[in-house]
Formats: structure tokens, C-alpha cells, sequence
């Protein structure tokens, strides 16, 4: 985003600037902990859960069709229409 | 134009968190797919066709944004999008209800509801003509920085956050969403000041005319970095809408191997492997751009037949090395899935949303200078049509996907990259040969367009 000409060397930036550069390396810092914390999770299989909920109910069909694909294969996810 | 008393940085901040919560709003319906496919039963098609529906808009909503951004000013602007897409937000929650109280099926209301709350995402438009409006030229860069590389990453959030914060509960996740921008639309509604003076404000809504929108549309220059933003923020948000699905799909029996069994686990982990795409390519942005300025002052101009003359000819060039990146890391990420090597996809993701970062920043890095006098519109165009690429490539990845007995959902990415990146990256490097006023060249000539006073 910086595509405008580099400035002086003798400019002076606003006092903002300076906290602004930061951000971006904080920022930086947020996306390689991210990429880190997703990695660790593929190589351990733990995630972080903040609540456990299901709400919705499947439709007639869908549950249906789900419940025939499950005994033709028994790897197909199940999913429960309500769960506490 | 209203007399408040405000500050830049305030400004900044109230577009960055707008924004923000914009694209999260935008891909709100990503993070939930896996949840939406189970319910609804969709197959690999119709998950593509949901993740393609959020941007369905953006081509010709962002140029419309663009212009309604200098006409009325980038908080009305704001304040509107923020309101009608909460408000759809909220309403898709009903679809149960809603839906069949108007004829329509509840995924139906639910599937257009939200393409109405992917809207959200033309106020990146809004967004960076705000900010123009309040920077000086010589912090331009960072401050573009800052409100671009923030807001984008608004879905990486939603896709880490909302299925821990949520579960499989996607309707109290969208009424939450609907009501927070109606918040946030408020607070610009009594801070936003649409520019640092009066004067600014008055000059923007002169600049864009129909001439002038149609010579940049029909320049090579300004066509091949719409083809380069394509490849860069156009893959960017398809991916955004595409990857939780992907990963739920494609590697469901690695995952669950890892340990998560049920569903809602399954959608975290997925989310969770999206996320790092999205975070990398956000807030990678604007390093991107300070790497254009490292080529520009060493003066590196590696590629031949690019310019080597142009004032800002580096920029180009680099540019160009983001585009190499980004279709090569594409091919990685078909070899990994070919392989079903999670941790190894993951990896190679995390490296491509940084390559994405490098595309998306580097193309910015050119456009205020390649056109200088006309950077709103061709920032519309070239933000706003580039968006198409984010409809499309989902669409191809699940047309693969029956392609191939095999893997077939992994190899869309080989698939775009050597189909269509290769041919776009041919068309940058043509159209950004001519060593004087690259931005002239194109479709019909100046005067045809601007007449022969602009001459």
C-alpha cells in the first residue's frame, strides 16, 4: 500500500506514525501466531472450544438421507438434531 | 460538511473497524459451512456455489461504492452498508420462519439473505477513499496500510472465532453480527467526517465522469493489475469462502484421525487451518508494500521485457515476483492435498497467504502512482472487477472435484493456476513493457475517450 514516492530523508512524520509502524509489526506477529497455533493443532489434534451447542434441527430429508448413506457406509458423519 | 472536532488517527480507526467488521460480516457464512452443508445436505457443489455467493456482488457493487463514497462522502456510505447488511444478518437467523412465510424454502431465504449480507464487502472502496481524504501523500502508505490490512482480516477472525465462540448455533452468531454493525453504524453516524476540509470533500465528488471511468477501464495497464489483484485479493476472498468446506472435505479422514470426531470439532479445526490463510494475507498487506519501497530504492528490476525505465519500474517488478509466488504456491497446494499431507497443506498455506499479501500490497504499491489522476476510479475498477476471480475460482474448484476420480477436490488450485494465472501473468508482463506512459496504452486512444482538450 505504500505506492507513493519514498519521502525525504529530512521528513518529519506525525507523532502517530511511530505507533502506527508498530501495529503493523504486531500485527505481523498476530498472523505467524495464528500459522504456528493451526500447525501445532494439525500436528496434536487439540483446539481451543469456547461452548458446546447444537441448536438446529436437520431437515426431515436431509436426516433421511443421512441415515441411508450411514448404513451403506458407516464412516459418514452423524450429526444428533439436538445435543445439550 | 459538519463541524466536529476529530482527529485523523480517529477516522483511521473508525474506517479499520468498520471494515473489519464488514469482512467479518462477509464471511460470516464461511465459518459456518460445514454446519450449513450437514443441515441442508449439500454436496461438493452446492458448498461451492454457497462459498461463491459472497461475492457475487462485489464486481458491481465496489465501483458503485467507489463512486457514492465521493459523491455523498465515505460515512454515509458506511453507515448504509453497515445497516442494510445487519440488518439482512439478523433476518437470515429467521430463515425457518421467514422463508416459508414468503414462499420460499428456508435454505433459500437463508442462501439470499446472505448473499445480501455479503454486500458487506464493497466498503473496502469506501473505506480507502476515506482514508485518502485524511492523509497527507508521505504516511499514505501506512495509513492504507493500516485500514486495509486490519479490515481484511476480519475473516480470518471469523473463521478462528465464531464456531468456538458459537458451536453450531450459526443463527445467535449472525443475530450478534447484525446487531454489533448497527453499533458501530451509529458511532460513524455521530463521528464520521467525510474529509479533513471542505474543500477536499467538494473536489471528489467532481472527479469521476463517465469519460474518464471508461478510458482507465480500457487501459492495458490498469486491466492486467485488475488480473494481478485477481490473482491476489480476488483468490484471497474466494479462498476465505472456500477453505473451511475444503479442509472439512478434503481431509476429513486426516482430521478425524487427529481427534476430532464431531461435527462442531471438525468445523473447528477446519476453521481453524482457513484462518491461517486469511490472517497471513491480511496482515502481511502492508509489508508488502514497505518491500515495494526496499525494491524501489535498490532499484531492483530482475524480470526481462517488464519496463526497466519507469520511475516506479521496481515496483513492478516486484509485483511480478509476487505473482510468480502465488501461482506456484497454488501448485503446492494441489501436491499436498494429492498426497493427503494435512500438516504439510497447512504449511504451504500459511507460506501462499503470504504470497497472497505480497500480490494484494504490491499491486496497491502501483495503482496511486500509475494513475495519478484519476486513482478513485481506477481503484474501483480495479478492487471491485478483480472480485469476480473470488466468485469463480470456488466454482472451479468444485467442478474439479468430479473431474478427477482421485483427489479431485484438490486439484483446482493446479487447475487455476496453470489455466489462468499463466495467461494473466503473460498479459501483466506485455501490458507493462512500454517504458513511457504504460497507463495510455489500451482500447481506442485518449482522445477517443477524454477528447482532444485532454489530448
Amino acid at each position: 500500500m505504500s505506492g507513493h514516492t519514498t519521502p525525504p530523508d529530512d521528513y518529519e512524520y506525525e507523532p502517530w506514525y511511530k505507533y502506527g509502524v508498530a501495529f503493523l509489526f504486531f500485527e505481523a506477529g498476530l498472523a505467524v501466531a495464528v500459522s504456528i497455533y493451526a500447525l501445532s493443532m494439525a500436528f496434536s489434534g487439540q483446539a481451543v472450544q469456547f461452548k458446546k451447542k447444537v441448536v438446529f434441527d436437520k431437515p426431515k430429508a436431509a436426516v433421511e438421507a443421512e441415515s441411508k448413506r450411514e448404513q451403506q457406509d458407516h464412516s459418514t458423519i452423524t450429526v444428533p438434531a439436538k445435543e445439550e | 460538511m459538519r463541524n466536529i472536532k476529530t482527529h485523523k488517527v480517529e477516522q483511521l480507526i473508525m474506517a479499520a473497524v468498520a471494515f473489519f467488521w464488514c469482512f467479518l460480516l462477509w464471511f460470516s457464512s464461511a465459518a459456518f459451512v460445514p454446519t450449513i452443508a450437514s443441515q441442508f445436505d449439500l454436496s461438493v457443489k452446492g458448498v461451492a456455489l454457497l462459498a461463491s455467493s459472497a461475492i457475487w456482488t462485489a464486481p458491481i457493487a465496489r465501483p458503485l461504492a467507489g463512486w457514492a463514497a465521493d459523491k455523498f462522502g465515505a460515512p454515509k456510505a458506511f453507515v448504509l452498508i453497515l445497516v442494510v447488511t445487519g440488518t439482512f444478518s439478523i433476518l437470515s437467523a429467521y430463515a425457518n420462519t421467514l422463508g416459508p412465510a414468503i414462499g420460499l424454502t428456508e435454505y433459500q431465504f437463508l442462501f439470499w439473505s446472505r448473499v445480501i449480507v455479503a454486500t458487506a464487502g464493497i466498503s473496502f472502496v469506501v473505506g480507502i477513499q476515506h482514508v485518502a481524504q485524511w492523509f497527507e501523500s508521505e504516511e499514505m502508505g501506512t495509513a492504507e496500510g493500516l485500514y486495509a490490512g486490519t479490515g481484511n482480516v476480519g475473516a480470518g477472525v471469523g473463521a478462528l472465532l465464531l464456531p468456538r465462540i458459537y458451536g453450531l448455533d450459526y443463527h445467535t452468531a449472525f443475530i450478534h453480527l447484525g446487531i454489533v454493525a448497527f453499533v458501530i453504524a451509529a458511532w460513524i453516524l455521530l463521528r464520521g467526517v467525510p474529509a479533513k476540509s471542505a474543500e477536499q470533500a467538494a473536489m471528489a465528488k467532481k472527479t469521476a465522469t463517465f469519460r474518464d471511468t471508461a478510458f482507465v477501464w480500457t487501459r492495458h495497464a490498469a486491466i492486467a493489475l485488475m488480473l494481478a489483484y485477481a490473482m491476489s485479493f480476488g483468490l484471497e476472498i474466494g479462498m476465505n469462502a472456500w477453505l473451511p468446506g475444503y479442509y472439512k472435505m478434503g481431509f476429513e479422514e486426516a482430521i478425524r484421525g487427529l481427534g476430532f470426531e464431531t461435527l462442531q470439532d471438525v468445523q473447528i479445526a477446519a476453521g481453524s487451518f482457513a484462518a491461517v490463510q486469511s490472517f497471513n494475507a491480511s496482515l502481511f498487506r502492508p509489508f508488502s508494500g514497505w518491500i515495494s519501497d526496499v525494491w524501489q530504492r535498490k532499484g531492483w528490476t530482475p524480470f526481462p521485457m517488464i519496463s526497466k525505465h519507469l520511475e516506479y519500474a521496481p515496483r513492478i517488478h516486484w509485483l511480478m515476483f509476487a505473482l510468480l509466488a502465488i501461482t506456484t504456491t497454488m501448485i503446492m497446494l494441489t501436491v499436498a492435498g494429492l498426497q493427503n499431507n494435512l500438516v504439510l497443506s497447512v504449511l504451504i498455506l500459511a507460506l501462499f497467504g503470504i504470497t497472497v499479501s505480497f500480490g494484494t500490497g504490491g499491486t496497491f504499491a502501483i495503482v496511486p502512482l500509475m494513475f495519478k489522476e484519476r486513482p478513485g476510479t481506477a481503484t474501483g475498477f480495479i478492487g471491485g472487477v478483480s472480485c469476480v476471480g473470488g466468485i469463480v475460482y470456488p466454482l472451479i474448484y468444485g467442478e474439479a472435484a468430479g473431474w478427477f476420480e482421485v483427489g479431485g477436490i484438490h486439484w483446482g488450485y493446479a487447475l487455476v493456476a496453470i489455466c489462468m494465472f499463466i495467461p494473466f501473468i503473460l498479459y501483466f508482463i506485455w501490458a507493462m513493457h512500454w517504458d513511457v506512459h504504460p497507463e495510455e496504452h489500451g482500447f481506442g486512444s485518449k482522445e477517443k475517450w477524454l477528447g482532444k482538450k485532454s489530448a
